[in-house]
């Protein structure tokens, strides 16, 4: 038996809520909120959902709209080139503390923050590239 | 589309609003594809792959010729009808600096540069260019932050004209004459990618090109630490190389994939990404008062020289990591061709490793400096298609 069909508490408490709401906005003479009436047009939903024929076709728009979905997400990974250059942990266990060449000697020289440069070095290990 | 309203197929007969599977299917794939076209086709093809799949990839023979007064050579120029040869600093002071070549018949013809700080030594020879005669050229020491000119005709291993940049430039530490009384060089620190100078007095005239945020990087570089310039500098780092004549002047970077060409003419820059699209591994460190830019050691070095001339760019390219030239010790087999406007027209295969290259249209000759334990000049001849 479909729940629908049940007395099922937590429609009820929904509903007489909701008609206790309308019955207060009426005594107030206001016009209720636009959200008042969404339990109407779910009821107005659900009636469609009672026809087999109309099942079907929701369920397979619900297939459509998930495989859709997958596939619009996947072609993202596909088309976007998001290159991510975290910089890798170089300590490796059992090699030593890591060391950078500072002035690699087949670069095209090195630059201080005043403007020394030195267009060579010969191939010089250092933590950094302080002189 | 039209028929979609016209029958009024979005309702049911309940007057509630109806899909169909079909209909569902056809508007995913126009908003899918509508979404593919505004997201992605603004992205620029690699015109260094494409060319790979084009008939202007050749293979080049090339044949070396061994000088013994060439030590330990790193860079390659050319003035009219002679290569200037650049030795090595760390060289026995006692032999020079520079090394002249005739272009034809290929030939040694002189030496110049006494290695030193006095009066009309270099330290070095970063850049070369031609200087005020057809029977001078001009070498700019990054070191000694000097122009030093040297005659072609004498035979004296000193300069006959220097002059030092002044102070207020001290932070350029590459240049070229962009005019006779200005200079367009890179600053170690700068807002802009190049600055004018004035020789008269070192004050910027004008400067080119803002850096712009790299992107996906902002977990790697402080845009909001004062030296931030200093890093996006050493991270574009390269080889500077102009030609006055026609007004261009190229930095092809060695560490990131990239040729900025900038016009002098228009003042404006064209970028040319690629081969690589990624960036390097690089991570800024604290170094004293300040902090700097360590890029990973496996990393390979990308654009090894650039050559301009009046038709193309010759772009001399890497791909070896610093452990790979210490072990084979290749540096760089690939030329790429571009127009002055960036686009990648022809691809050389070397079969010789060189340094630096440089391209004489009227001999059809490439030439360049060997990588081998003794080093030469490699000639490789120019494929006609691009004469």
């Amino acid at each position: 038996m479909s729940i629908y069909k049940q007395n099922h508490p937590l429609v009820l408490t929904e509903q007489v809520f909701f008609q206790h709401s309308q019955a207060s906005y009426r005594l107030q003479k206001k016009t209720p909120p636009l959200y008042f009436y969404s339990h109407r047009i779910r009821v107005f939903f659900s009636l469609n959902f009672h026809h087999n024929q109309n099942k079907f076709i929701m369920k397979n728009k619900i297939k459509v709209f998930g495989l859709g979905l997958g596939v619009f997400a996947m072609s993202f990974g596909f088309f976007s080139i998001n290159p991510s250059f975290a910089q890798e942990d170089q300590d490796d266990p059992g090699m030593g503390e890591p060391h950078h060449i500072c002035c690699q000697s087949n670069s095209s020289g090195c630059t201080d923050l005043g403007g020394g440069y030195w267009p060579t070095d010969e191939s010089r290990y250092a933590v950094t590239c302080t002189r | 589309m039209q028929r979609y309203f016209k029958t009024k197929s979005w309702l049911s007969k309940s007057g509630f609003l109806h899909f169909s599977m079909k209909k569902v299917a056809n508007w995913g794939v126009l908003i899918f594809t509508l979404l593919y076209v505004s997201c992605c086709s603004d992205r620029e093809e690699n015109k260094f792959l494409e060319i790979e799949k084009s008939d202007k990839v050749f293979n080049l023979k090339g044949e070396k010729f061994y000088f013994p007064e060439i030590i330990n050579p790193l860079f390659i120029n050319a003035v009219g009808d002679y290569l200037i040869i650049s030795e090595n600093r760390r060289n026995d002071p006692k032999y020079p600096l520079i090394r002249i070549l005739k272009k034809s018949p290929l030939g040694y013809h002189s030496s110049k540069g006494k290695s030193g700080f006095g009066p009309f030594e270099i330290p070095d020879a970063t850049l070369v260019e031609p200087g005020k005669n057809d029977s001078t050229f001009t070498v700019y020491s990054g070191m000694a932050k000097t122009f030093t000119d040297f005659s072609l005709t004498d035979t004296s291993l000193l300069g006959i004209d220097q002059y030092k940049q002044p102070e207020g430039m001290y932070e350029v530490f590459n240049m070229f004459h962009a005019t006779d009384s200005t200079i367009l060089g890179i600053k170690s620190i700068d807002e802009n990618r190049l600055v004018e100078i004035s020789l008269k007095d070192g004050e910027k005239l004008a400067g080119y090109g803002n850096w712009e945020k790299i992107p996906d990087t902002d977990h790697l570089i402080d845009y909001t630490d004062p030296i931030v310039n200093y890093h996006l500098g050493e991270i574009n780092k390269g080889w500077f190389r102009g030609n006055r004549e026609v007004g261009l002047f190229v930095k092809a970077s060695i560490y990131r994939d990239r040729l900025e060409i900038f016009d002098y003419n228009d003042k404006e820059f064209t970028i040319v990404e690629g081969p690589r699209l990624e960036l390097p591994k690089f991570e800024i460190v604290p170094s004293g008062a300040n902090s700097v830019v360590i890029f990973d050691i496996q990393n390979k070095y990308g654009h090894r020289d650039v050559y301009i001339d009046d038709k193309y760019i010759y772009d001399l390219y890497g791909g070896f990591n610093e452990e790979e030239i210490q072990k084979t010790n290749e540096v760089a087999k690939t030329i790429y061709i571009l127009t002055h406007s960036g686009d990648v027209v022809g691809k050389l295969n070397l079969d010789i490793s060189i340094r630096g290259v440089v391209v004489d249209l009227n001999l059809q000759k490439i030439y360049g400096i060997t990588t081998d334990e003794d080093p030469g000049i490699a000639v490789f001849e120019l494929p006609s298609e691009f004469l």
